[in-house]
């Protein structure tokens, strides 16, 4: 895909609905909404209602051990899939990928650092960059 | 803190200055780097050189499934103190904390879900989302 034709805005969306889909083919309905967001080389995703039924199931009887090795193994899938969509969308490589699950609030976090920040067309509502001023180092 | 007399890059940069030091003073440790992003009820807290030299020399002696537990356990006791400076320094309640590493690059990452969006004064000649 060549993001540097589509707004910042744009590229979200469409990394947004793609992991959305991906995530309704392996574990099926429930998820109610992906967030992407990037900043310069890196990419947040937040999904929410990112539990599947096996895992609360698994939590409101008290297995919670169970259902976080169930989770780790969730992990384990999803990682490839949203590594494999990001670097397709954005033509570059992922060079780490964070991942975790609140299960009692059901969201899923994410962020992806990319090999290098992607071109994309600059608009009123672009990216946020990242600068100096925020990063401590 | 007042944050709406504080543009998002400051606000930014003392939230990475308060981690920064969260972990030293805590940890004994200080990351090499510390980034934060803001966007619309969210944070996005990123650590370099995360890994304490407890963890590193249990990894150089192999004992990778004892610093998965250990960093798992230093998680947990260090995210309530992250929250607290969230909320100190934003004045906003944090509905929600995921972090993970990556031990290998030594990376950290923390999604921080807000219970509002913070309010800030808008940087002039910034074009930024809010």
């Amino acid at each position: 895909m060549n993001t540097s034709e589509l707004t910042c805005g744009q590229i979200e969306q469409i990394l947004s609905d793609r992991i959305e889909e991906c995530y309704r083919q392996t574990f099926g309905d429930g998820l109610k909404s992906v967030s992407c967001h990037l900043f310069k080389a890196t990419l947040a995703i937040a999904l929410e209602r990112s539990m599947t039924p096996a895992e609360e199931l698994l939590a409101a009887s008290g297995k919670d051990y169970s259902a976080e090795l169930f989770r780790e193994t969730l992990h384990k899938i999803l990682q490839p899939c949203i590594q494999e969509l990001v670097e397709e969308v954005f033509q570059t490589t992922a060079i780490d990928l964070l991942i975790a699950t609140n299960p009692k609030t059901g969201r899923t976090g994410s962020i992806v650092i990319l090999e290098k920040a992607p071109k994309f067309q600059v608009r009123s509502s672009n990216c946020m960059e990242a600068t100096d001023n925020k990063t401590l180092s | 803190m007042t944050t709406l007399q504080l543009t998002r890059g400051q606000i930014e940069r003392t939230l990475s200055q308060r981690i920064q030091a969260l972990y030293r003073e805590r940890l004994g440790h200080q990351p090499s780097k510390v980034t934060c992003e803001l966007f619309d009820e969210k944070l996005t807290i990123l650590l370099e050189n995360s890994i304490t030299p407890a963890e590193q020399l249990l990894l150089e002696e192999g004992k990778e499934e004892s610093v998965e537990h250990l960093r798992s356990d230093l998680d947990e006791v260090i995210q309530p103190y992250i929250k607290t400076t969230i909320e100190e320094v934003l004045g906003i309640s944090v509905l929600d904390l995921l972090s993970d590493a990556t031990l290998e690059t030594g990376r950290m990452g923390l999604i921080v879900i807000l219970e509002s969006a913070p309010s800030f004064r808008t940087s002039p000649g910034r074009n930024r989302r809010q």
